[in-house]
């Protein structure tokens, strides 16, 4: 965990000084990314920050526990797709539920819908050895038709230009920050959407965290990822637990539907991922694949996806890409780092000497 | 002696004040160098700046949650005008004109119906109906076609208009094909060419593409197999010269311009204003580069058609008058 903490904040200094350093490169003043980032921390800024977290810390979970597992799911962007198209469905053959009922049944449907897709890949990868980084890209463009198809032919809101479904019933809602504070008056969090889902989302990773690390099926999960043959010399199957890995990564990206409809839009709008999916790899790497490292890093991309706009108001020229430059920068630090570390280490020795 | 000129200073402090309104300007997910309708309010915004002396403040958004917070934080910030660019903007722009009922908002595609917004339409039928007439008295083959982005009422709109331009020259046939029914339809040249190669395999000579950047594949398709095409929304008839028949233009500039000015002059309405071949909002374009192209017979039968579309003697089908807008 120390370590962890220590190449965050490395991997971060280090962006954030070649982010100050692009910024006065291209003539202003190095001061807006302080104030880029004091407004993605301000009420409104931080409920923002939250909402994108929400889904980073899924598809982080998603991710990670793939790795666990000697896997690495890219399909996450497909799978949390599907989660949400199961929301859907589940919200609109089921409108007259009472929320005590639709909620943990949409949070459910989000899952399996997610789980679903990632089982494909896994069936796919333990029973016919095919390759899961292979399959579970190309589920993606499968999932984006399915879903595109749903929504254009079987959910979609007649009188809107724009490709989205109708809204769920209202027993579908999960509270936003806003709704729970609005009675004591808190100004925290004012009309953002961030929502109940993050509160579900570290009960978890917490729930991930226990399994990997406390039952036997994490055990195993982990132990094939180390080494499968060994773990198929020790009793364990796995083949099970190549599916399991699999399935229950895509449940995890399905749970990003919950954020998006059950929590904001209360509609499935088509496209609404800014590649939540592909940057949950990132999130992952970040976080050590650890739960907890997760959250941290989810959090650190939540933050620098609601910079990119902040950055456009604190500056005249440097656009929203910056903050891609900066995630970037900090993914390859991470990645780097033991090497870095090395040579660090190899200079101060040979100085010493 | 000292009253007068603190009366002035004021005065003039007051008048500097009012001089440089700010301008926030949020575009979608386009961008500002979509070639297209963002870029076209980019223009008008930008034009504003240089003429009007207005401090003008430009944001791209990376997913459709951003726009909110982005209209939002300009309302905050004390700007004088908000502009949106598209009908993704309505509901974000309905929401955050309620908040901030003393800020004015311009929204561009799409109708609000707030107190403090003016949103602007465009007549895309009268001007796509001029480029039909075009494109039918060009036609040797007395076949024309059309190639869509993305399948919606709007888009629509554009495609019917143009079938009925081109179908009052008599004897035409009109193929339509839409490049897909998601976002990504306006970002695809390679289907857009394909589709326009197997219109041109159907005979036709003329393609009108109301496709964003995937018209530039019917553009290629159109070049190489010597055929016309038609561009849409800003001019594109520079892009191949020779090749672009003419374009069919949506003044968005004018409408975020007009807006600009009429709030630096104390003088904005809020409302649905419709912009329509009258009032310029829709033409087609006429430049040195396709000048060779059009002859004297063509050009004098489409200025005697816009004159009746004017005049109100010719009206022309209007798709949204069967299936309306949200």
């Amino acid at each position: 965990m120390k370590s962890l903490a220590f190449s965050l904040s490395f991997a971060c200094t280090l962006a954030l000084a070649v982010a100050a350093a692009i910024i006065w490169f291209s003539g202003e003043s190095p001061l807006a990314l302080w104030e880029a980032l004091r407004a993605s921390l301000s009420s409104e800024g931080l409920g923002y920050t939250l909402f994108y977290a929400t889904p980073f810390v899924f598809t982080g979970l998603s991710v990670a526990v793939s790795f666990h597992c000697g896997l690495f799911n890219i399909g996450a962007e497909g799978q949390l797709y599907m989660g949400t198209l199961a929301v859907i469905a589940t919200a609109t053959a089921l409108p007259h539920l009472p929320p005590g009922l639709a909620i943990p049944l949409g949070i459910l449907a989000a899952g399996l819908g997610g789980a679903s897709w990632g089982c494909l890949a896994g069936m796919l990868k333990a029973w016919r050895g095919s390759h899961e980084v292979i399959v579970t890209i190309l589920l993606n463009f499968v999932a984006y038709s399915i879903v595109d198809y749903s929504i254009l032919y079987l959910y979609r809101d007649p009188v809107s230009q724009s490709p989205e479904t109708l809204k769920i019933p209202g027993t579908f809602s999960l509270n936003t920050f806003d709704e729970l504070l609005s009675p004591f008056s808190v100004s925290l969090f004012r009309s953002t959407p961030a929502n109940l889902s993050l509160v579900l989302g570290i009960i978890v990773a917490l729930a991930v965290g226990f399994f990997l690390f406390r039952t036997r099926w994490g055990f195993e999960l982990r132990t094939v990822g180390a080494n499968a043959r060994v773990a198929r010399f020790a009793g364990m199957n796995s083949a099970l637990s190549t599916i399991l890995a699999l399935s229950l990564s895509g449940g995890l990206a399905g749970l990003v539907g919950v954020n998006e409809v059950m929590g904001h839009e209360h509609r499935f709008i088509q496209g609404f991922s800014p590649g939540y999916g592909f940057t949950g790899v990132a999130v992952a790497l970040l976080g050590r694949n650890h739960p907890v490292g997760v959250i941290c890093s989810a959090l650190l991309f939540g933050l620098l996806h609601n910079m990119s706009r902040e950055i456009e108001f604190a500056t005249t020229h440097v656009s929203k890409e910056l903050s891609l430059v900066i995630q970037a920068i900090i993914v390859l630090a991470v990645a780097t780092q033991p090497f870095l570390v090395s040579l660090l280490k190899r200079r101060s020795r040979g100085r010493a000497s | 002696m000292l009253k007068a000129l603190l009366f002035f200073s004021i005065l003039g402090f007051s008048l500097s004040a009012q001089a440089a309104i700010k301008v926030g300007l949020v575009l979608d997910k386009g961008g500002k160098d979509d070639k297209s309708f963002n870029a076209a309010a980019f223009r008008g915004a930008s034009e504003a700046e240089k003429k009007l002396g207005i401090t003008l403040k430009t944001v791209e958004s990376s997913d459709d949650t951003a726009l909110e917070p982005s209209l939002r934080t300009f309302s905050r910030k004390g700007y004088d005008l908000v502009i949106g660019v598209g009908f993704a903007q309505l509901n974000p722009i309905k929401k955050v004109a309620a908040e901030f009922p003393k800020t004015h908002f311009l929204l561009i595609d799409s109708d609000a119906g707030s107190p403090n917004v003016r949103s602007v339409m465009f007549a895309e039928h009268e001007g796509s109906y001029l480029v039909g007439v075009i494109a039918g008295m060009k036609s040797q083959t007395k076949t024309v076609g059309f190639v869509g982005g993305m399948d919606i009422p709007l888009i629509r709109r554009f495609e019917m208009g143009y079938r009925k331009g081109a179908e009052s020259i008599g004897g035409i046939t009109v193929v339509s094909n839409y490049v897909g029914s998601t976002s990504d339809a306006w970002r695809n040249p390679t289907k857009g060419k394909e589709l326009a190669l197997a219109q041109i395999s159907k005979k036709a000579d003329v393609i009108f593409a109301a496709a964003g950047t995937s018209g530039m594949g019917v553009f290629d398709a159109a070049e190489e197999k010597h055929v016309f095409a038609i561009g849409v929304d800003s001019n594109q008839n520079w892009v191949k010269p020779g090749t672009i028949l003419t374009s069919m233009l949506k003044h968005g500039e004018t409408a975020v311009y007009q807006a600009i000015e009429d709030r630096n002059a104390n003088k904005f309405t809020a409302g649905l204003v419709s912009m329509g071949l009258s009032d310029g909002g829709v033409g087609y374009a006429l430049d040195e580069f396709n000048k060779p192209l059009l002859t004297p017979a063509i050009l004098k039968k489409v200025e005697e058609v816009k004159k009746q579309i004017v005049a109100k003697q010719l009206k022309v089908p209007d798709y949204y008058s069967i299936k309306p807008p949200q």
